[in-house]
C-alpha cells in the first residue's frame, strides 16, 4: 500500500506503526511518532495498523540539554 | 519598567499574565529562563534537582562563584539581577510521569529542557495529553551546522527544536554556541505561541 513517510511517498506492506517503523531502524522508544497529524502516545497506539494513504513522521529525541 | 523596554501594551500584559513552565535548569533551561525574563515574562515555574558543576560553566547561565549550589536557587539569583520583581517558583525535584502534570497545571506554556533521551521522552509522553503546548529540544550538541538547527511543529501542541541527530552520547560535548541556539529557540518559540505571531 502507499503510504507517506518523513515527507516522501513510499510502498509497504501491510502492518502496524511500529513494524513499518522498525522495518525502518527507528528506535521507537526514543521516537514521537506522528500519524497523520496526530502524536500516538504510548504503547498501545502504535499498534495501530496502517491504512492506505497515511502520512507517517518519526521524530528521534536524543539527548543534550 | 518592564525588562523589555519595546514591548506594546498588549504585548507586556500578554507577557506579564502568561506563566512559562521550564522542565530542567541546565543548558537549555537555565538560558531560556534568562531569555523569558529579558522577553518580559514576569511568571516562572522551574523544575530541577542538580546543582551547578565546573563542567555547566562553558554553556548554562551560572557563574563559577555559584558552583556547589543548587541550579534553582543559583538561577533565581541570576534571574532576579535581571528582573528584580519577577515571580518565581523554583521546585527542588525530579520530574516523573507521576508529578509533571501537576507541576505545570498552572502554566500556559511548558518547555522541556531536560538532558536524557528518557526524561526529555517521559516529559512530552506525560504532557501531551493535557493539550497545553509543549516546546522542546533535541539534536543540539558539538560545533557548526547552526542551519540544521529548526522548529517543527509535530501534531497539535509539540514543537520540537534541534536537528534530532547530534547526540551527546555520540562523543559530541555540550557547548554554549549550539545549546544556546536551541535555548533562544525554545524561549522564542515560547513568546511567539503567547503573543500568537507565527513560530
Amino acid at each position: 500500500m502507499k503510504l507517506t513517510y518523513q515527507g516522501k511517498e513510499t510502498e509497504a506492506a501491510p502492518s502496524t506503526v511500529a513494524e513499518f517503523l522498525q522495518a525502518r531502524g527507528v528506535a521507537i522508544t526514543e521516537s514521537v511518532v506522528e500519524l497523520n497529524g496526530e502524536i500516538l502516545t504510548g504503547d498501545d497506539a502504535l499498534s495501530t495498523a496502517l491504512a492506505e494513504n497515511d502520512v507517517v513522521n518519526a521524530f528521534h529525541i536524543v539527548a543534550g540539554g | 519598567m518592564p525588562a523589555n523596554t519595546y514591548l506594546i501594551e498588549r504585548e507586556r500584559r500578554v507577557l506579564e499574565s502568561a506563566r512559562v513552565g521550564i522542565a530542567g535548569a541546565g543548558g537549555l533551561g537555565s538560558n531560556a529562563a534568562m531569555l523569558l525574563v529579558r522577553a518580559g515574562v514576569k511568571n516562572l515555574t522551574i523544575a530541577d534537582f542538580d546543582r551547578v558543576n565546573e563542567s555547566n560553566i562553558n554553556r548554562q547561565f551560572f557563574f563559577r562563584r555559584q558552583i556547589g549550589r543548587k541550579k534553582i536557587d543559583a538561577l533565581a539569583e541570576n534571574l532576579r539581577m535581571i528582573e528584580p520583581d519577577v515571580n518565581l517558583e523554583m521546585l527542588d525535584m525530579r520530574l516523573t510521569p507521576a508529578n509533571a502534570v501537576k507541576v505545570f497545571s498552572r502554566c500556559n506554556i511548558v518547555i522541556e529542557a531536560l538532558d536524557s533521551a528518557e526524561a526529555k521522552k517521559m516529559l512530552i509522553d506525560a504532557l501531551l495529553p493535557s493539550g497545553r503546548p509543549l516546546v522542546s529540544a533535541a539534536g543540539l550538541a558539538g560545533w557548526g551546522r547552526s542551519n540544521d538547527i529548526r522548529v517543527r511543529r509535530v501534531g497539535r501542541n509539540l514543537i520540537l527544536v534541534g536537528d534530532q541527530t547530534r547526540d551527546v552520547r555520540g562523543g559530541l560535548a555540550p557547548v554554549g554556541v549550539r545549546v544556546c541556539i536551541a535555548a533562544a529557540m525554545e524561549a522564542n518559540c515560547a513568546v511567539s505561541l503567547l503573543l500568537g505571531e507565527e513560530l
